[in-house]
């Protein structure tokens, strides 16, 4: 740092700094000591050096927070995300649906459950409260009402109340629970001293809002929190002084309430509805589900940028997953494709939208109406979106890894332990999104280096798809795993059907010899001529039947099975449905997500020879 | 007793360390930053050393004689011999310019001081510097 040399500026260390005042110093003769700790010239560096420090380290923070890409504080984030009109998700309360009979006395024909009306359950994580997040009436001439499918929320309503004043030019309209599920914010103005009530509706876009729009917008604010603002007056109403502003919203624990099942009234409806409730049973439809935490600073840090390239349209494949992403914080992935490149069934005019949420549980049926109203009015206009559920294929890996016990003190068991986190590191890092799918190659290479002991492997594979016909009623099930299959390799697990047999689905029939080998030494297929499925059924004195069930397309790996009436899973969530592709690497595609099945998972050791 | 004649020898020698007085002082006349230089400088710098803490220097721990740890220590040889390690220690590590020759450390008068004799030579000069340094209670 000398006059005549350069510069060095880039160090932040405390050393380098005063090594540089140092360097300066040598350009003078008044003072020589400055390199000996003892001196005072030294003890100047030290503090020079200090400041110097002190102040780069709080430049270098200061410049960090001042781009999206490197700020680490949220508040900073969040008001880069600002710039470009994105919105950061807030908590989303589980959903539930259930039915509630009330049995009653003097009430006339109408029953209402108002907004707010509180439920309570339990789950692992405590005990959770649940509301109705809107009024709901049954009518009925008898003492009995049957309310079907009511939609409760977890969390309890807050209200906050502000006085406008546009004397106060600092004023802001905060919400200020930091768990406020934002999708259940009503915003209402009081104006004209109580003559005049409106409700506001929230707009993220300027497209349609005129200045005489009733409606709010929503930024995040400081510490979590969420501010609503008004129009100026061009784009939107600007609420009267003095009128009074009504936010009311949910308070919600995020994913911590979803799983409870079994549910209690809290409140007593009987007063508010002019009579006595003298019995109120309650029977859930599906437990809560589909909860999602506050949007964390690296989702914002990457959502931010795709949101303004999305601009509230869904037009590209880009743009509506961006768009639902945005909106839907309960969605984890979502896979878009048009109904134009669905192979063997191809529908025109169509885009498909499998989303797949972090409880793993499907979109409800209210959230999947709620996704295509919600793309209703920003899709291209000839356009019909259609939700389609994702649908998982299970691999089952049977590995042998030899290994040279010469190399290492591991045991067997230690080794084989080391194999499955390398396949659940697989499963966790490669798979379990759509799209992405299962390369043989990648695995088998991920299993050979989790310890230089294993010299190599082999890895078989089988896969399973789960379909779940409901019980007790007949019905058709048409399932494909979008992989060729192998033929012959198809069987399912164990179900009871009506008869009150147990039965199997396969392809292969030994009495039907439809099975040839095409090909010659080790290069040959086998193939079936007659692709059928059948219902096997075994007997308890141990005679096995066949009898036609459906069919099967070995390529596309669909199977089509007609007409079965199940009664009993037998222990298992559905009909497992096994096969073995053609081909090692196993593709996901459309609507279907590959992950490993780590419980069936098999490992073995075998020693080097 | 500084002669005339030292002064005179002094200032005809080449001004090898220089650093700016403990007081700040400045020149009465000139108004000049004052400045010790050579052997006082260095003794200026030991002095420096011993009564600095160990943490008290940012980012050099490490750095000085510690001797205010033993203040409320009972006056032991044992006692003495940590004072004496510590300053050898931090005259060594710290204090290229002197070669040290010895560090002694003797109780003063009244029982409630320790007197620290280090004598050293300047590594250009073999004549024996010594310098006393009292340790004593502050309150």
């Amino acid at each position: 740092m000398a006059a005549n040399s350069a510069l060095t500026i880039t160090s932040l260390d405390f050393d380098t700094l005063k090594t540089n005042l140092k360097t300066f110093m040598k350009s003078q003769s008044s003072l020589k000591d400055y390199d000996f700790e003892g001196s005072n010239i030294n003890v100047l560096l030290d503090i020079l050096s200090y400041n110097t420090y002190i102040n780069s380290f709080y430049t270098n923070m200061a410049i960090s927070e001042m781009f999206i890409d490197s700020a680490q504080v949220r508040d900073s984030v969040v008001s880069h995300a600002k710039h470009v009109n994105y919105v950061p998700a807030s908590v989303k309360s589980p959903e539930a649906l259930i039915n509630i009979t009330f049995t009653t006395s003097g009430i006339g024909n109408a029953f209402e459950i108002p907004k707010g009306t509180q439920f309570s359950g339990q789950n692992a994580n405590g005990s959770f409260v649940f509301t109705t997040d809107r009024n709901i009436t049954s009518l009925s001439t008898s003492n009995t009402f049957t309310f079907s499918n009511v939609a409760i929320y977890e969390g309890t309503y807050f209200s906050e109340v502000y006085t406008v004043d546009y004397t106060n030019l600092n004023q802001k309209f905060l919400v200020t629970n930091p768990t406020v599920d934002t999708d259940s914010l009503a915003v209402t103005v009081i104006e004209n001293n109580g003559q005049t009530i409106t409700n506001f509706s929230r707009a993220d876009y300027l497209y349609d809002v005129t200045p005489t729009s009733n409606v709010f917008f929503l930024q995040a604010s400081a510490g979590g929190t969420y501010q609503v603002y008004f129009g100026d007056g061009v784009f939107g109403r600007t609420p009267q002084n003095a009128s009074t502003v009504l936010l009311s919203y949910r308070a919600s624990l995020g994913t911590a309430g979803a799983g409870v099942t079994t549910f209690f009234m809290d409140h007593d409806l009987g007063p508010t509805n002019g009579g006595q409730v003298t019995g109120t049973s309650i029977t859930t439809v599906t437990g809560s589900s589909n909860g999602a935490d506050r949007e964390s600073i690296e989702s914002i840090r990457f959502r931010a940028p795709r949101a303004y390239q999305t601009l509230g349209r869904a037009v590209t494949m880009n743009d509506y997953r961006n768009i639902i992403l945005d909106n839907f914080n309960e969605v984890k992935d979502v896979n878009i494709y048009g109904g134009e490149t669905v192979t063997g069934s191809v529908q025109y005019g169509k885009v498909f939208i499998s989303p797949s949420t972090y409880s793993g549980s499907p979109l409800t049926n209210q959230r999947k109406t709620d996704l295509i109203t919600f793309l209703q009015d920003k899709k291209v206009l000839n356009i019909q979106n259609v939700v389609i559920d994702p649908e998982y294929i299970y691999i089952i890996p049977t590995i042998t890894v030899t290994v040279n016990f010469n190399n290492t003190s591991l045991s067997p068991a230690q080794i084989e332990t080391m194999v499955v986190t390398s396949a659940t590191n697989f499963n966790n890092n490669y798979l379990q999104l759509f799209n992405n799918t299962f390369r043989f190659s990648k695995f088998t290479e991920a299993i050979d280096a989790t310890d230089p002991s294993i010299v190599g492997n082999q890895i078989t594979t089988q896969v399973y798809k789960i379909a779940q016909p409901a019980l007790g009623s007949t019905s058709s099930i048409s399932t494909t795993f979008n992989n060729q299959l192998i033929p012959g390799t198809i069987v399912s697990s164990n179900f009871l059907a009506a008869d009150g047999n147990t039965y199997q689905i396969t392809d292969y029939n030994p009495n039907v010899n439809s099975f040839s080998r095409v090909g010659t030494g080790s290069s040959f297929e086998v193939q079936n001529t007659n692709p059928v499925l059948y219902l096997k059924l075994v007997t308890t004195n141990n005679t096995v039947t066949y009898s036609n069930i459906g069919s099967v397309d070995y390529t596309t790996g669909t199977l089509s099975i007609n007409n079965i009436t199940v009664i009993d899973f037998l222990g298992a969530t559905g009909i497992q449905l096994f096969a073995t592709t053609y081909y090692d690497d196993i593709v996901a595609s459309y609507n279907n997500v590959v992950e490993i099945d780590l419980a069936s998972m098999v490992v073995n050791t075998a020693v080097a020879s | 007793m500084v002669t005339r004649a030292d002064k005179f020898t002094q200032s005809a020698q080449q001004e090898i360390f220089s650093d700016f007085l403990n007081s700040f002082g400045v020149h009465p006349i000139t108004g000049a930053l004052g400045k010790t230089t050579n052997a006082n400088a260095v003794k200026q710098s030991i002095r420096n050393l011993i009564f600095t803490n160990y943490g008290e220097r940012f980012f050099q721990p490490q750095v000085g004689g510690d001797v205010y740890r033993s203040l409320f220590e009972p006056i032991t040889s044992l006692t003495s011999k940590n004072i004496v390690d510590s300053i050898t220690k931090t005259i060594n590590y710290n204090e290229p310019r002197a070669k040290l020759l010895g560090v002694n450390v003797y109780n003063g008068t009244d029982e409630n001081t320790v007197v620290v004799l280090v004598v050293f030579s300047l590594i250009n000069n073999s004549t024996p510097i010594s310098l006393d340094v009292t340790l004593t209670r502050v309150r």
